[in-house]
């Protein structure tokens, strides 16, 4: 993993906090306070860690401004290096879309076969015989040994919760 | 006495006693996994516990968090990678010891030092936490609020690269425990409009996006090879090579007693974790040596150093969370989830509301102890060889996919799942802007108990913030943080000059 260059470290942990303290800050005054509610009331301790905040993001910035270093990425190499990351992150949502809408198995198999080639495996063991083994496994554990209900899929659906029931009747589990 | 009802609560059922065993494997097994922090592990196993009786999730959590900090010295002694930061000086000189043929006396002397350290720090935890357990629970609201604020200015200090990252960290985490109900008017606040936040952001989805799901992230933005090196064992001269002699013990007693005294006077202090405990023992060690001329070429010694200060740790950490209901490291603040997911309370009180299991975790302790000396003596170098052949191409893929699951087993829900992506990406980000994961999840489990603190103080008492001013022990910690705080910005300023 390539570091950051150390001012562009500073400025990101700032507008990270920031990104949230923001909305936080506009949320404040729709805080409903009890008139009778004396010393600290409702809104004292979200605006004081919202103050906080800001009071910290604002020496962050200030000491990004003054540390002068030119090692590590910059903002253009930085923002690639978060690209795959980012790349992942909507791969998930992807992914709990498909479990909504094909359920578990199938949408499970795939991820897991697919990241499995993302991360350089390319043998047949890894990408076929690894996923769905640990489809199964995850199968056995979630949802016949520990009892989980799995929702019907959007958009197709298989009864695999009778499944699991049936399965945990026939070990004893049930 | 505590720890025999401990004993007997353990072995009350199958269940505490199988998943004490079981997390002991677990964690041996997954702290010589090079890149899988126990943190990530432990996050791994919480959503399962939601299913167990709370004595065996307990069990299960702790005796991982345990048994990993020995596991990572498996891949540092035979591989040169450490399966754990803390691991990392134990490899500066167990590598050499396995070049020279005796990797089975560096494992088994491992195996011994931290098992020792363990021991003591577990007998520290139960004889000691109860007895400051009594004079914790005296303590008010007043108290409370100052504990809290030194426990944030430590940890956010302590634990960040820097002080600012370090307590930006923390006020992120308070900012976002924030969300949900105000505690005292039961009115909805930051909840954006969405209904699934009303009751907070639900705290197994943080941990699982914070510790894990983040950890595959930052992994996918290299492609991977294989997990661990192969060995490059040289081969053995004689039977002696391959075990540790009485000579051997004899000589490093001395240091396995001191480390053993440092890794627990660290352990106790929040924020400071068995990474720092085992440098400092390792540094004091070589110091003392007579022969600090063979340190850094396989010796035994610092291996004994480092192994019974970073187990040493293990105990001691859970004083603050069990007397405070503060916790001090990574593994504490992940237990003290699994406490708060089975409704134990956290803090002084613990003692009296839940007797029963806590002394059963520490049995547990005991049992996972003994467990892993066993495992670890005879067993260590099969499990180094099993697993090197593992590729980290094939285990990443399967710990993303078993967070997605794991997650949707504890509450069936979708919105969980995206809230874990979530928190995913920020946990990727804080890491890539060196901010302070576990202070954020601390400040995020802690945020709601000191805002509780913080309005009981100011309901009960009429005298506004003045009532701070007439409680000695509240100012100690006010001024105790004060000084924390101090001394890490002068230091880093030194440093930085």
């Amino acid at each position: 993993m390539n570091e950051l260059n150390p001012s562009l470290k500073k400025i990101g942990a700032a507008s990270l906090v920031l990104a949230v303290l923001i909305p936080f800050a506009f949320q404040i005054s729709e805080i409903y306070v009890d008139p009778s509610d004396p010393g600290f009331g409702a809104k004292d301790v979200p605006r004081l860690v919202v103050g906080l905040g800001f009071f910290l993001c604002i020496m962050m910035i200030w000491s990004a401004a003054k540390t002068k270093s030119n090692s590590g990425l910059n903002l253009k190499d930085g923002l690639r290096a978060f690209a795959k990351p980012f790349c992942l992150a909507v791969i998930a949502l992807f992914y709990i879309w498909c479990v909504t809408a094909f359920q578990y198995a199938l949408p499970t198999f795939v991820l897991l076969a697919s990241l499995a080639w993302y991360f350089g495996s390319r043998s047949v063991r890894d990408v076929i015989i690894v996923p769905a083994v640990a489809v199964t496994l995850y199968y056995a554990i979630f949802f016949v040994l520990l009892g989980i209900y799995e929702e019907p899929g959007s958009i197709l659906y298989y009864d695999s919760y009778g499944v699991s029931q049936l399965l945990r009747q026939a070990i004893g589990l049930q | 006495m505590g720890i025999i009802d401990g004993f007997a609560a353990l072995f009350s059922s199958w269940q505490p006693i199988f998943f004490a065993v079981l997390g002991t494997i677990i964690g041996l097994v997954g702290g010589a996994i090079p890149g899988l922090s126990s943190g990530a592990m432990i996050a791994l196993l919480i959503p399962v516990t939601y299913y167990m009786h709370p004595l065996a999730a307990l069990a299960l959590i702790y005796t991982v968090s345990k048994s990993s900090d020995f596991g990572g010295s498996i891949p540092a002694i035979l591989f040169n990678t450490p399966g754990t930061p803390q691991a990392s000086a134990t490899q500066i000189e167990g590598f050499p010891l396995t070049q020279q043929g005796k990797q089975g006396k560096a494992l088994r002397m491992a195996v011994i030092a931290s098992a020792q350290g363990d021991l003591f720090s577990e007998l520290l935890l139960i004889f000691g936490a109860a007895f400051l357990a009594v004079y914790a629970a005296k303590l008010g609201p007043p108290e409370f609020v100052a504990i809290y604020f030194c426990a944030f200015v430590v940890i956010g200090g302590l634990l960040g690269k820097s002080v600012l990252t370090g307590l930006l960290s923390v006020v992120l985490g308070l900012a976002l425990a924030l969300v949900g109900t105000d505690p005292i008017t039961a009115d909805d606040r930051f909840t954006f409009g969405f209904d699934h936040l009303l009751d907070g952001i639900e705290l197994v989805p943080v941990l699982l996006g914070v510790f894990v799901l983040s950890e595959v992230f930052t992994k996918s933005e290299t492609r991977l090879g294989t997990a661990s090196e192969k060995a490059i064992a040289g081969t053995p001269k004689s039977a002696e090579d391959q075990r540790v002699t009485w000579a051997d013990y004899r000589r490093v007693f001395p240091t396995l007693i001191r480390s053993t005294g440092i890794g627990a006077a660290i352990g106790m202090l929040p924020g400071v974790g068995s990474a720092v405990a085992c440098f400092v023992s390792y540094s004091e060690a070589k110091r003392k040596s007579k022969t600090p001329e063979t340190w850094g070429k396989g010796e035994l010694e610092g291996i004994a150093a480092a192994e019974a200060s970073n187990n040493a740790t293990s105990g001691a950490n859970l004083i603050p969370l069990l007397t405070l209901g503060i916790p001090g490291s990574t593994a504490a603040a992940l237990l003290s989830g699994v406490m708060l997911i089975h409704g134990i309370e956290i803090g002084p009180n613990i003692f009296t509301t839940s007797y029963d299991i806590i002394y059963g975790v520490f049995a547990a302790g005991l049992v996972c102890i003994l467990t892993y000396f066993v495992i670890g003596y005879w067993g260590s170098a099969p499990i180094g060889r099993l697993i090197s052949k593992i590729p980290a191409r094939v285990i990443y893929p399967l710990i993303f996919a078993t967070c997605y699951v794991a997650v949707y087993a504890t509450r069936q829900s979708f919105f969980d799942m995206v809230v874990m992506t979530v928190f995913g990406l920020v946990g990727y980000l804080m890491r890539r802007f060196d901010m302070s994961t576990p202070a954020f999840v601390i400040a995020f489990i802690l945020g709601p108990g000191l805002e509780r603190a913080l309005r009981q103080t100011f309901l009960l008492n009429e005298s506004g913030g003045w009532i701070f001013f007439e409680r000695p022990v509240a100012m100690a910690f006010f001024v105790v943080g004060g000084f924390a705080l101090i001394w890490r910005l002068f230091g880093s300023k030194s440093k930085l000059n």
